[in-house]
């Protein structure tokens, strides 16, 4: 499996598929049983240290507020410079958060939680983020506005991104590359590329037809995993 | 409020039937003194109470001082080093099933009459508590957090101060005030067995003179003592754990 710099790859298959197992291994937390990752042409280990690293749960520190929090990473890499905090302002203005900089995570909703977590991923400044079902948490109205700032993780700030997700339409409104995972074992199933431009909507009749591909694709996969 | 005066009832219930028992059952004053007696006497020899509380107090603050100086150090390597903890944990929990009064007589050979031995009883009994609360504290912090502060790739003492250590307060606060609930028992122990000053000391002299008023004044303080500690414990915990949802 190949991402190109600076494209948006989502990842779907069947719950249990070994999504999450895949990321584990890439952050080196897991090490392979076999095949290699490669980074820019290179071998390496892991993507521990181009990576940044999203999921459903906020992981926004309790007892700091949300500029505090989307300021860590800036304080642990020792990379705090002057303007840190004006950064992290503009950001928080980019991003609806504007007003919130003092709150503490627990008087926020959900959405600016996940918001401040996505802040926080580009304060990472790391080439790469891993989001790992970053939206599942949230209702369904919060999801749709976040999946648009989800796109300009690639599109305004060039990150190259992984995601993986649950939410097939998610993934066609996002990616430009879908890849249908396997399960037992994971493998690459089908790799859809996906060229109409961004930002899509539902209603886009390229999304609805490859819905219906990816969603039988699926459904499939999971009568023969059974 | 509502709640605070709700624990006013059975309390003054006590007193009451405490206080009407002795008068009925005339009941002499040196086996059980009333009530009403025994607050007079607290404030009528407050003075001499004073002092004795303040010795008294001063153990179990240092006594807690000393406890925190090991619990702390000792449940921070627990949790960093697996093989500290297996080694240990099984000698924490002896030490436990020691009684601790048993130990008084010698402490009091080894240590002397001074404050030294009671600021080491009040502290056996006080590290326990902290530093199995502080390590389960440590142990509660999410793996994904730890996994956030791996790729920023923390250091130890940034991984300490920024993410273990604020996610433990909760539970070691839960432990402290455990301990200082428990603490003037070991410094009274220490006090009953040889002491030249304390609330313990008062009370073993004031047993021997038949002057169950002041022992009971003596209990009082002590447990105003020990209320103020809770007390002042929560008021720290409140300040620190600002971040901590309401309810």
């Amino acid at each position: 499996m190949e991402v190109p710099r600076g494209a948006f790859c989502a990842l779907v298959g069947p719950s249990g598929c070994g999504k999450s197992t895949f990321f584990d291994v890439l952050m080196g937390v897991l090490s392979m049983d076999s095949g290699e990752i490669s980074w820019g042409g290179q071998t390496v280990n892991d993507l521990k240290h181009v990576a940044a690293y999203m999921q459903q749960k906020d992981l926004l520190l309790p007892w700091l507020s949300l500029e505090e929090n989307a300021l860590l990473p800036m304080k642990i890499l020792k990379r705090q410079k002057e303007d840190d905090r004006k950064t992290v302002r503009d950001l928080f203005a980019r991003f609806g958060l504007s007003g919130f900089e003092n709150y503490l995570p627990h008087q926020v909703s959900g959405g600016m939680r996940q918001r401040t977590a996505l802040v926080r991923t580009l304060t990472f400044d790391r080439e790469l983020a891993l989001l790992d079902e970053p939206l599942s948490a949230l209702d369904a109205l919060t999801r749709s506005i976040l999946q648009e700032e989800l796109l300009n993780l690639q599109l305004e700030f060039g990150k190259t991104v992984l995601m993986i997700t649950h939410d097939v339409e998610e993934a066609l409104l996002l990616a430009d590359d879908v890849v249908i995972l396997s399960s037992s074992p994971m493998r690459p199933l089908e790799h859809i590329h996906i060229t109409s431009p961004k930002p899509r909507r539902p209603s886009d009749p390229e999304i609805g037809r490859y819905k219906e591909v990816v969603l039988s694709e699926l459904k499939r996969e999971l009568t023969v995993a059974q | 409020m509502h709640n605070r005066s709700a624990a006013l009832v059975p309390l003054c219930a006590f007193f009451i039937v405490w206080e009407v028992g002795c008068r009925l059952f005339n009941v002499q004053p040196f086996i059980l003194p009333p009530p009403s007696r025994v607050f007079a006497v607290s404030f009528l020899q407050a003075s001499i109470l004073f002092t004795h509380a303040m010795t008294t107090a001063a153990e179990i603050l240092l006594g807690l001082a000393l406890a925190l100086a090991v619990a702390v150090p000792l449940a921070t390597s627990m949790f960093y080093h697996k093989i500290v903890e297996r080694a240990l944990s099984p000698l924490l929990v002896a030490s436990q099933a020691i009684p601790v009064f048993a130990l008084a007589p010698l402490l009091i050979v080894w240590l002397g009459y001074g404050v030294t031995s009671k600021v080491v009883m009040a502290a056996v009994i006080i590290f326990f508590p902290i530093t199995v609360s502080l390590l389960e504290g440590f142990k509660n912090c999410d793996k994904d957090y730890e996994l956030l502060f791996d790729l920023m790739d923390a250091s130890f003492w940034q991984k300490l101060r920024l993410l273990h250590w604020p996610w433990a307060l909760p539970s070691f606060f839960a432990g402290l005030k455990m301990a200082v609930a428990v603490a003037t028992i070991g410094a009274v122990i220490g006090e009953w067995v040889g002491a030249q000053r304390g609330l313990g000391y008062l009370m073993i002299q004031m047993n021997a003179r038949l002057r169950a008023d002041m022992v009971f004044a003596s209990i009082l303080w002590l447990t105003l003592i020990g209320m103020g500690l809770w007390g002042l414990v929560g008021l720290v915990e409140n300040k620190v754990l600002y971040w901590k949802k309401e309810g």
